[in-house]
């Protein structure tokens, strides 16, 4: 089953390349006029400028030179900085994904506890005071707590830096991550939360659970047992959530400047940076695509009947 | 359930408590331990002689040939050296890497260097490298955005190793400003020949500091111990991309950071108040300008120009931010620190008057109004007299449609002339009133100058050029004079304000004053007071 969806990979990607291909050439707006704004630019110049970056060529001949390149890895050279693309994706990825990750992992650390408490305390004070809890972080928009948090954090109490990725692995690395990680964590702790709740009570009210009660399981086992099938939901929520997150990203990298693909996607989507949109834009794809995949294996294992 | 087991369960939930407080006491312990020892390292963080410069553009390129945008042009002058800077008060031309230079004749430029100046990478700054450097630029084939200042260059030669000679295909008087403009950055014949349009990414200049690393979070320099100044005082500088500009005047206030431009003037009142950060303004060379289609209607009628003009108040769309950082304008194109400006005769042409606004609306060719589209540049003084305007204009019935747009995409769509009208904004390029006229200059764009509203004024052009060609101050004069009659008269553009320049910086920082035209300041002078 995995080799198949992984073939059905290719044409998918292929689609998206081309429809990302267009799409960023339908947008009013010409990258030679946006790069060389701000100063009186002779005529010659920008046709020069076309001429390098191949803008002058057709729209067929355009992509091909493109897919050529990018299928061996070289997505070309990005207008504004003159940087191989590859190199700028090799700076910003790394610290993209480890927001990404961290935010994961945060969120499900506090979302997992406190889905099973909020099911086995169900319609009590600590269940509404957790629901309650979740709802508002929710509703705050991650570049709201983003600027809250640096507020608080880094203004009045002058415990982490505002700004910036830091250097190494050690704790000048983390300092600089825990804020994004906790404003990211904290908006997709909702969603897992009420839907683990909402499993848990579904399932703890099924008869093999009852039963095994009945047989005399101690709670933890039964916990455990009904916790596996709760979680299916909440894995196929997380596949649905990653693309929200890639958009959480871009609004933490926004607010603390991390310097990740999401500050670059906006600042090339400003210039119309060509070559650094789409390869962004194709590698976000990949990853929404290879994540489906993911949810759907991870699933399967924890609910066999997934598999079919 | 018995009455046992609840004694029982009661039992278990206070022993379950007592563990609770045992917990909690622990957590509070770590966490009272943890604001003991995190201030410890936010103070080593902060430690150190690193200036932390945030701004919202990405830094492009650093090829002086190549438009970065203004984030990297104020890199650029850290890292490069220009032949001469700019007086911060007097505006005048003072010596930097060239000792002297001198004009011959109309068609020679002559710049003597330093000696013992050096480039990052060990070697000289000779006459051959400047020479490399303008001829570069000159070069139609290399796609300089600098050509239109060195589209009268002849060619540059080295006449010994520290005496360079400019010849002029015709007199240019613009050429001289060259000296501390950013296609004046001098590069490194040996390094460009080597690696090309690679220079952007890794660049060698003789300027006070060197290039370090970059990411698309930061750039970093580092003093460059050879300067022929010295070794400037900071020892490393960091150029923080953040986009928020919240975060930025947070960063102000906690220290993390130390100087930036790009703070909203709205948000400036909360720096006012705060004793970490100073506030440095200077007179600016920028204006604030609602250009408009002077080729197709609405209008191409000079009548609905004028009539436009005196029904809008800039003063009263601005009223909530402070004098300090930003001066309405009424009639007058030229900031009045420009020398050669007719700001005084010109600056109370248009006060508001409704009336009149109507009485030159019926007698235009659209006596019943009109709709029209503006563009508008994004900012918060910006939406402030978009809206203005807007309202301002209703009486005479004209219809605005407000259009936002990111500022790349302003400045493209004022390129491409396909607009009715673009709220945006015009800063010169160096300290000389042309780089503000040429904005009218030519007609159909011209191949010198932008021309966003395609102005085709035979008159105009006559003038402009006759500042051009000529080296004499009071032919200049006369001609700048005349040029800014024309446009408060035909109002091609309509000029609402004059915005200072302004840079929010730490109180720690001393020693430099923030330059008319902020992308040349030079923090090579600037040091922190402890």
């Amino acid at each position: 089953m995995i080799a198949q969806r992984l073939i059905a990979f290719i044409p998918i990607i292929i689609a998206v390349s081309i429809l990302i291909f267009l799409a960023l050439r339908v947008v009013p707006g010409d990258p030679v006029t946006v790069l060389t704004a701000g100063s009186p630019v002779p005529a010659e110049v920008k046709e020069q400028l076309r001429r390098e970056f191949d803008l002058d060529k057709p729209l067929t001949v355009q992509f091909w030179n493109w897919a050529k390149n990018a299928v061996q890895g070289d997505f070309g050279i990005s207008l504004k900085t003159r940087e191989p693309v590859t190199e700028l994706l090799g700076e910003t990825l790394p610290i993209t994904l480890t927001i990404l990750i961290g935010g994961l992992i945060l969120s499900m650390l506090i979302s997992v506890p406190l889905g099973v408490i909020a099911a086995l305390r169900q319609g009590r004070l600590s269940d509404q005071l957790i629901i309650g809890a979740t709802l508002v972080t929710l509703s705050v928009p991650v570049f709201t707590a983003g600027i809250l948090a640096i507020i608080v954090f880094s203004f009045w109490l002058g415990w982490l830096p505002p700004f910036g990725r830091g250097e190494g692995f050690g704790w000048d690395r983390v300092s600089h991550l825990l804020m994004p990680w906790c404003v990211l964590g904290l908006a997709m702790t909702a969603a897992q939360t009420n839907t683990l709740r909402a499993g848990m009570i579904d399932v703890l009210n099924r008869e093999y659970i009852l039963a095994a009660e009945a047989r005399g399981l101690s709670p933890i086992a039964v916990i455990r047992h009904g916790f596996r099938t709760a979680m299916v939901p909440v894995v196929n929520i997380l596949g649905v959530q990653f693309g929200y997150m890639i958009v959480g990203t871009v609004l933490v990298d926004f607010v603390f400047g991390m310097g990740g693909i999401g500050q670059l996607l906006v600042d090339a989507v400003n210039q119309r940076d060509y070559p650094v949109v789409q390869a962004i834009l194709v590698c976000i794809a990949v990853a929404f695509t290879a994540t489906t995949l993911l949810v759907d294996i991870v699933a399967s294992r924890l609910d066999p009947r997934y598999a079919d | 359930m018995t009455h046992d087991i609840s004694v029982q369960s009661i039992m278990q939930r206070i022993h379950t408590r007592r563990q609770f407080l045992q917990r909690s006491l622990g957590a509070g312990a770590a966490v009272g331990a943890s604001s003991l020892i995190l201030p410890r390292i936010v103070e080593a963080r902060t430690e150190g002689n690193t200036l932390v410069v945030a701004h919202v553009e990405e830094v492009g390129t650093l090829d002086p040939k190549v438009w970065g945008g203004f984030a990297a042009i104020y890199v650029q002058t850290q890292i490069y050296d220009t032949l001469m800077r700019e007086d911060p008060v007097t505006g005048e031309l003072r010596p930097s890497l060239a000792v002297s230079w001198e004009n011959p004749d109309p068609l020679t430029y002559r710049y003597r260097l330093r000696e013992g100046a050096k480039f990052h990478n060990g070697a000289p700054v000779t006459a051959e490298d400047v020479a490399f450097t303008f001829n570069r630029i000159a070069d139609p084939n290399e796609g300089a955005w600098e050509l239109y200042m060195f589209v009268n260059v002849d060619e540059a030669v080295a006449l010994d190793d520290l005496t360079i000679e400019v010849r002029m295909k015709q007199p240019d008087h613009q050429f001289q400003f060259i000296g501390y403009f950013e296609g004046g950055n001098i590069c490194n014949k040996e390094h460009v020949q080597e690696l090309g349009d690679g220079i952007g990414t890794s660049p060698v200049g003789a300027g006070p500091y060197k290039f370090v690393d970059r990411d698309p979070s930061r750039v970093v320099l580092e003093a460059f111990e050879d300067y022929y100044e010295g070794k400037p005082p900071i020892e490393r500088i960091e150029f923080r991309n953040i986009k928020d500009a919240t975060t930025i005047v947070a960063g102000l206030r906690s220290g993390d950071i130390h100087l930036s431009y790009d703070v909203p003037r709205d948000q400036a009142i909360i720096l006012e108040r705060s004793d970490e950060v100073n506030i440095q303004t200077a007179p600016g060379w920028e204006h604030t300008l609602l250009h408009m289609a002077n080729q197709k209607p609405p209008f191409n009628d000079v009548k609905v120009r004028q009539a436009v003009r005196y029904a809008i108040d800039p003063g009263a769309a601005l009223a909530a931010f402070s004098k300090k950082y930003i001066e309405p304008a009424y009639g007058s194109f030229i900031p009045p620190n420009v020398p050669f400006s007719s700001h005084d005769e010109n600056a109370g042409t248009y006060a508001p008057d409704i009336e009149k606004a109507k009485a030159l609306m019926a007698e235009s060719s659209l006596p019943d109004g009109f709709s029209a589209n503006m563009a508008v540049n994004p900012g918060v003084r910006y939406e402030a007299l978009a809206l203005a305007i807007q309202q301002q204009v209703k009486p005479l019935g004209i219809d605005f449609t407000i259009q936002r747009l990111p500022a790349p995409d302003t400045i493209a769509l004022a390129y491409s002339h396909d607009f009715d009208s673009i709220l945006m904004y015009w800063i010169s390029d160096y300290t000389d009133i042309s780089s503000f006229l040429l904005q009218w200059y030519g007609p159909n764009g011209g191949e010198f100058g932008p021309n966003f509203t395609e102005h085709a004024d035979e008159e105009y052009d006559k003038h402009f050029e006759t500042s051009l060609y000529t080296t004499d101050d009071a032919e200049r004069e006369v001609a700048f004079k005349e040029c800014q009659r024309i446009l408060t008269e035909r109002q091609p553009s309509l000029c609402l304000a004059f915005p200072q320049t302004v840079r929010f910086q730490s109180s720690r920082l001393t020693g430099a004053q923030t330059l008319p035209v902020y992308v040349y300041d030079r923090y090579a002078d600037i040091a922190f007071s402890e």
